[in-house]
């Protein structure tokens, strides 16, 4: 009795009680275009999860977090389609290709540092939307292809499917944080070069990281494309690989939570608007690159790092 | 305890080069095990370079590295570490945003897992008394004083007894008082048993510290001995000592 | 067929080169890369487009006016956005800066401009023909231009009190202020200058390839392809950089396949990035 009382006391039990609520129950009240945008949005934060781990953690400013969509997505399109197997099969396949190439491009890219790092994989971008646009006979490049299998029937089963993943992402970031691997992200991020010398097999680690985030990454495509039934590689040229970046970033680098603010957001925020006026949805993409910078030169902590300084700035008794 | 005369660490005709310049020059010397090599020079010398070859943060152009009969010589950094090999740095290198705690967990965590939880934390309370840190276990490293921080770093170099502890300038920027202190924790640090190669520009330390000295300039070794024995040798005076900041 | 290959792929390099240039120059004094150059190479062709047909300037004059324009736009941007990354400490804040700001700058082109790709006639419009191959005087004059743009920056850093300072804080930023010079001054104008530079890139390729608003995204990689491979800092390096990938970009065009030129030089830059970072030109002291 007493462990509930306690329970009862904590802000977060509130907090997490009316998620709880907003994802049980809005989905079944909503449009199809709001329950889309809950869908892409969820889609975004579990892309900026990943990003999170790399970037926020581990200090890697990775900008081809859309490539692992992709991969993670057209694995799904190909194996439906072309080999005909069912889209949950799909879905399982879907992180393990993620997952290989993420690790050969962890092998090469990993070896770079900070800025270098950044270009590198913003070329990688480059690279892989140019082979996804000119092989039309094998990704239907601008075309695209229909008919991709659903994995639920429903919307909101979609929906429910992508806070699952969100769920097991966020337990796995938590449990990593707090572990022996948290802490070698961690030592990596402050001074990669100060970590071997106790031991750490720092390449290792980071080959691993990079990988395992990508193939999280692409269940996210395989599932957002299955909803959609339909690709193209118009989703993954360079512009569009920087949503997951800004989520991650506007959320708060480095903290479990981050992102899923994030998303609230970028994603979120900007149809709050479209309500008010016609032609709010023309201004979105300013919307999120003037958040971006303003958090970005203002407050590199993100919503969250925004948050814990009101928090302690309340807590110690306001403007004393 | 007393030296054994065993060699712990052999050099070998060790050479290193970075463009035009010859960091490390044929270098050779031994060190043995239980004692506490001091190695001087003037700057650019070559010696921060030599602990850079042994721990496999650069690779060298020729010559061995041998470590308990293990040759190391291109071997990773992490692995070298695991081996038995600590060093500090000649710029204060610690998680300036992490703890004290934070860090101490840091550098155990390779080996952290293979035990008990318990054993681990008797390590850092053991050497976080050693190294007079007892009381800053959650303060910020980048909160402590300078002294105080590099007392971190050896302490993180410590807490894996590690065989071989390499100290590079281990006394810059103390005051005479805490150079004392340096002196005698690394007294202690050899009476445990972890054999010393030290790397310092204060002579006064070098001297009353160290059991043996080797001697370099222009990455080559030019004297080898114990120090009364330095102090008086010509090619030493000429190239080194002449130009000490008294 | 390859006299024609050949004229093309001059005029690409000319146009790769002007961006390069200032590229390069704005990574030399401010250590930062700039993830704004390709969105201001589209918003001088449409700067310039405005003034044309909204103004009724010429072509010519309208280049004239626009110039200065994207300059005070540069010096804006490094004054409000980029001064504080100015020293090189964080460029992951700078990267991410650049990434939002293009965004909006983007956005705001899509939403004044219109997404679909303006055609931008140029009074240069007489075609010369040389052995097979045809090349527009709007070309010659593109390539003329770039080649003036260098000479005119060599001239600059070498024989110049200011071109003294840039190469001064390109050097070592911390001596040349120790010495007296406006560290900040010199990086304000050195971004302003560069982003006029990529904005003349995009008055002059506008004629050629239609004005969009994500017309400078490929270009700005492109761009970094160029002087990571020449040698980030290095104005030789753009130029040499510029004629290397600007060729293997029309040459794959050209004779293998449309799309695949990009994503060639963006292979280059990768591979040049993995084996030696300082690139062909550049001195390895200027890294991060």
């Amino acid at each position: 009795m007493d462990f509930m009382l306690d329970l009862l006391k904590k802000k977060s039990t509130y907090i997490f009680l009316a998620a709880t609520i907003f994802v049980v129950v809005v989905p079944h009240f909503s449009s199809p275009y709001v329950l889309r945008l809950m869908i892409t949005m969820a889609s975004g934060i579990i892309a900026a999860m990943c990003l999170n781990v790399v970037l926020g953690y581990m200090g890697y400013p990775s900008l081809c977090q859309n490539v692992f969509f992709g991969v993670g997505a057209y694995t799904m399109a190909l194996a439906t389609l072309r080999l005909g197997v069912s889209p949950w099969t799909a879905l399982a396949l879907s992180p393990l290709v993620t997952f290989v190439i993420g690790y050969l491009a962890a092998v090469p890219f990993l070896k770079l540092r900070s800025m270098f790092f950044a270009i590198g994989t913003l070329a990688f971008t480059g690279v892989v939307s140019a082979i996804l646009m000119n092989l039309p006979k094998i990704t239907g490049a601008n075309a695209g292809l229909r008919g991709i299998p659903r994995l639920v029937k429903s919307d909101i089963n979609f929906f429910y499917l992508e806070i699952a993943l969100i769920l097991v992402i966020l337990v796995l970031t938590v449990l990593m944080s707090r572990s022996f691997w948290g802490k070698i992200l961690i030592a990596i991020r402050e001074d990669e070069d100060l970590a071997p010398h106790f031991g750490i097999n720092t390449t290792r680690y980071k080959r691993l990281t990079f990988a395992a985030t990508s193939a999280l990454t692409g269940m996210a495509g395989a599932i957002f494309f299955s909803y959609q039934t339909y690709i193209s590689s118009n989703y993954f040229t360079i512009g569009s690989s920087f949503t997951a970046l800004a989520i991650a970033v506007v959320g708060g680098g480095g903290t479990a939570l981050g992102p899923i603010f994030g998303g609230l957001v970028v994603v979120g925020a900007p149809e709050v608007f479209r309500g008010m006026t016609e032609g709010m949805t023309l201004w979105r993409p300013s919307f999120v690159g003037a958040v971006l910078v303003l958090v970005i030169l203002l407050s590199p902590g993100g919503v969250v790092g925004v948050y814990q300084k009101l928090a302690s700035y309340f807590r110690k008794g306001g403007a004393n | 305890m007393a030296e054994t005369g065993k060699t712990i660490l052999e050099i070998q005709d060790l050479s290193k080069n970075f463009g035009g310049i010859r960091a490390v020059d044929e270098l050779t010397f031994d060190v043995k095990e239980g004692e506490i090599l001091g190695l001087i020079g003037p700057n650019g010398s070559g010696k921060t370079t030599i602990f850079n070859l042994i721990t496999g943060v650069y690779a060298a152009d020729s010559g061995r590295i041998r470590f308990q009969t293990q040759d190391i010589t291109n071997e990773l950094s992490y692995r070298i570490a695991l081996k038995g090999i600590s060093r500090t740095f000649q710029s204060t290198k610690v998680f300036h945003t992490q703890t004290v705690l934070d860090n101490m967990a840091t550098a155990m965590i390779a080996r952290a897992r293979k035990r008990h939880i318990s054993v681990t934390r008797q390590k850092v309370a053991d050497v976080l008394d050693f190294t007079h840190l007892g009381k800053a276990k959650t303060v910020i490293a980048g909160d402590l004083t300078h002294a105080e921080q590099r007392r971190l770093m050896v302490a993180m170099a410590l807490v894996e007894d590690p065989d071989l502890l390499l100290l590079d300038e281990i006394t810059a920027g103390m005051s005479g008082e805490e150079c004392n202190e340096m002196l005698e924790m690394a007294k202690r640090i050899r009476d445990r048993g972890t054999t010393i190669v030290l790397i310092e520009h204060n002579m006064r330390v070098a001297m009353a510290l160290s059991d043996r000295i080797v001697v370099l300039n222009f990455g080559r070794k030019i004297a080898e001995g114990k120090p009364e024995e330095i102090t008086t040798n010509e090619t030493v005076l000429e190239a080194y000592l002449g130009r000490e900041e008294a | 067929m390859i006299t024609q290959v050949i004229l093309n792929a001059v005029v690409q390099t000319a146009i790769y080169m002007i961006m390069a240039l200032g590229l390069t120059l704005i990574f030399g004094v401010m250590k930062i890369p700039n993830l704004t150059h390709g969105a201001m190479y589209a918003l001088g062709a449409f700067v310039h487009y405005s003034l044309i047909e909204w103004f009724d300037v010429p072509f010519v004059p309208a280049l004239f006016i626009a110039a200065p324009l994207t300059f005070g736009g540069g010096a804006i941007l490094e004054r409000v956005f980029f001064r504080s990354s100015g020293s090189g400490a964080n460029p992951v804040v700078a990267i991410i800066a650049g990434i939002g700001l293009t965004y909006v700058l983007v956005n705001v082109m899509t939403n004044v401009w219109g997404a679909w790709p303006l055609r931008i006639q140029t009074p240069f419009s007489h075609v010369l023909r040389i052995g097979s191959g045809a090349i527009s005087s709007h070309n010659i004059v593109t390539i003329a231009v770039a080649i003036s743009i260098a000479a005119l920056l060599y001239a600059l850093l070498k024989w110049t009190k200011f071109g003294c300072a840039i190469r001064a804080v390109s050097q070592d930023r911390e001596e040349a202020s120790l010495i007296g010079v406006n560290v900040n001054t010199v990086g304000l104008v050195t971004f302003a200058v560069g982003t006029m530079l990529a904005s003349i890139g995009g008055m002059f390729a506008a004629p050629i390839t239609a004005a969009s608003p994500t017309m400078g995204g490929t270009a700005e990689i492109m761009g970094f392809a160029i002087i990571i491979l020449g040698g980030m800092g290095s104005l030789g390096g753009a130029i040499v950089g510029a004629f290397l990938l600007g060729f293997v970009d029309v040459f794959i065009t050209s004779y293998v396949s449309g799309g695949w030129g990009g994503a060639v030089a963006f292979v280059f830059m990768i591979v040049v990035i993995l084996i030696r970072p300082s690139g062909l030109f550049g001195k390895k002291g200027r890294q991060i």
